[in-house]
């Protein structure tokens, strides 16, 4: 009954040439990957005659349009880092189900192309890369049924262009948006075909010349306006400022897209799915005493569709006499490091977000010396982060987290119910400030927090210091929003101290 | 090394700048803020967003 389903022994799989998926990097980064993980992949289950949501999507708007008939079918094969008897699925016992669910690390959809390549693949995300612990706060929940048995992976969703309906270009707007769906409201989930028709004001994307002429900038900000988002574009960015906004994007669970060009002006695109975070002994200093998270950030975490998945990528300043692009991206790839200048980014975010990252920072710069100019945060060295939140679940997170004695280092009472009452719009920027030699490097990710700043994401421009809530040790500020106006609140807070950041969730 | 705490004094002198700040920044603060986002979006070489509108990604 269960011949569609083969159980292998992760050595034997894809050991011949031909089932091997195409390009040559994505097919090493992929098994490179199942061997790192904390648990390595032991076992995979092939899954013949798979129909694939985003295959057949570009099937119907191509090759089934075809007199000689091609293959509908995908195969999807699944992971695990258990071994499984290879009758697993035949005597499917209690015990087998819960290895199984245990050990699944995902899974990847084989386009039944010549070559094969990569179609739809989410596999567990590492917990470090080149001994760097690395951090996906982009990633997400996928549910899979596996003939009736349910499992699920926590992944940066990764696929490769077939070159015919896309490119890379429409590969990493569906990398970038594939997680989003669930945590954004308004948005639907989007094939391929579907992402390059929008970009390409197509009704259907025929031809194989689409995979091969790529998309511009303005066709995939095209397309993401046409899917809900409300993008937001960086031209000829600085490396420090890639560094910055895709590290504040990271960490508001928003993969953002980078243009990059080869030598010779080849385009390309790759999608940004997390980073690595370090303490270094002497980063470049904006202030004397404040720094900016993102200055901690050695290696952005990188999914090409031609190279690989979970790739390290440097950014280094460069200056070329007379060309715009001055940010280079070293891309560690398995076949060795590729170069490419940045020529800009691309931020899917939600609709409606308003209020520039630039002018976030700009927030920042202001409150911080404010709150030390009065002593309410102390001389001391600085750091600060940046990012936009869901504001329910700013909210549930404070109020889910209040400080007890069974959580000392929860929000304060005050600060929860301050919060809580204030109106906000759907999403807001969070800055949250710690201090530098509170940040513990064994725990280098999460500095407990000091002061913070909720803004209104809905400003068009602020030009103004401004902010809903501001909470300076000792004191709390806000802006209660109502339909005559805005009025000015405060609160005192007694026994104020360091609280928990604002935890690393799946956001609604 | 943690400085003194604030005196109630500095707290109360704190929530009357604050307050004048959210409702009449002073132009010297918004100037500075103005100046900062121009820095912050300028291209280093001046190139323009139109440039980059038509590159591709292939």
């Amino acid at each position: 009954m269960f011949e569609r389903f083969q159980v292998l022994p992760i050595g034997d799989v894809f050991t011949d040439a031909t089932s091997r998926p195409f390009p040559p990097n994505v097919a090493s980064s992929l098994l490179e990957l199942l061997d790192s993980l904390e648990t390595p992949a032991r076992t995979a289950i092939f899954e013949a005659y798979y129909i694939d949501v985003d295959y057949s999507a570009s099937y119907y708007d191509q090759r089934g349009r075809s007199f000689t008939p091609d293959k509908r079918g995908t195969t999807r094969v699944h992971f695990f880092s258990q071994n499984l008897p290879s009758n697993a699925l035949d005597n499917a016992e209690t015990e087998v189900v819960r290895i199984m669910r245990e050990s699944y690390l995902g899974f990847t959809v084989l386009r039944p192309e010549t070559p094969v390549t990569l179609g739809r693949t989410f596999i567990a995300c590492p917990s470090e890369i080149s001994g760097l612990p690395v951090r996906f706060p982009t990633r997400g929940t996928t549910k899979v049924d596996l003939a009736g048995i349910p499992l699920e992976v926590e992944s940066c969703p990764f696929m490769s262009q077939d070159a015919k309906i896309m490119a890379c270009a429409t590969a990493s707007l569906w990398m970038s948006t594939s997680n989003l769906v669930d945590k954004v409201n308004s948005v639907a989930s989007h094939s391929t075909a579907q992402i390059t028709s929008l970009a390409m004001s197509l009704e259907r994307p025929f031809g194989t010349a689409v995979g091969l002429r790529g998309l511009s900038l303005i066709e995939m900000e095209r397309s993401l306006f046409r899917m809900g988002y409300h993008p937001r574009r960086h031209a000829f960015p600085t490396a420090d400022r890639v560094i910055e906004i895709c590290h504040l994007c990271s960490d508001s669970g928003i993969p953002p897209v980078l243009g990059i060009e080869f030598n010779g002006g080849r385009g390309h695109a790759v999608t940004v799915v997390g980073y690595t975070l370090r303490k270094p002994p002497s980063p470049k200093l904006p202030a004397p005493d404040m720094f900016s998270a993102h200055q901690f950030v050695p290696y952005l975490v990188i999914h090409d569709d031609q190279r690989g998945m979970y790739l390290l990528a440097e950014v280094e300043e460069v200056n070329i006499d007379g060309d715009p692009r001055t940010a280079r991206l070293k891309i560690h790839a398995p076949d060795g490091v590729h170069e490419a200048l940045c020529t800009g980014i691309l931020i899917p975010f939600p609709a409606r977000v308003m209020l520039d990252a630039l002018e976030v920072l700009t927030q920042a710069e202001i409150w911080i010396p404010f709150g030390k100019s009065f002593g309410a945060i102390e001389d001391r060295e600085v750091v600060y982060r940046k990012l936009l939140v869901r504001s329910n679940a700013y909210k549930q997170t404070l109020l889910k987290h209040r400080r007890s004695s069974s959580d000392p280092h929860g929000y304060p009472d005050a600060l929860v119910d301050f919060a809580r009452a204030l109106p906000m719009p759907r999403y807001i920027w969070l800055i949250e400030v710690s201090y530098m030699d509170e940040w513990d490097p064994a725990d280098h990710f999460s500095p407990p927090v000091v002061a913070e700043f909720v803004l209104d994401s809905t400003w068009t421009e602020s030009r103004r210091p401004d902010f809903l809530l501001g909470h300076f040790p000792g004191r709390l500020y806000g802006n209660m929003v109502t339909e005559d106006g805005v009025e000015f609140v405060r609160e005192e807070v007694s026994d104020d101290d360091t609280h928990r950041p604002f935890p690393d969730i799946q956001r609604p | 090394m943690p400085n003194k705490k604030p005196t109630r004094l500095d707290l109360s002198r704190m929530d009357e700048e604050v307050k004048r700040m959210l409702r009449q920044t002073p132009p010297e603060v918004i100037e500075k803020m103005d100046q900062r986002l121009q820095e912050l979006r300028k291209s280093p070489t001046g190139a323009t967003s139109d440039e980059l509108l038509r590159k591709r990604a292939g």
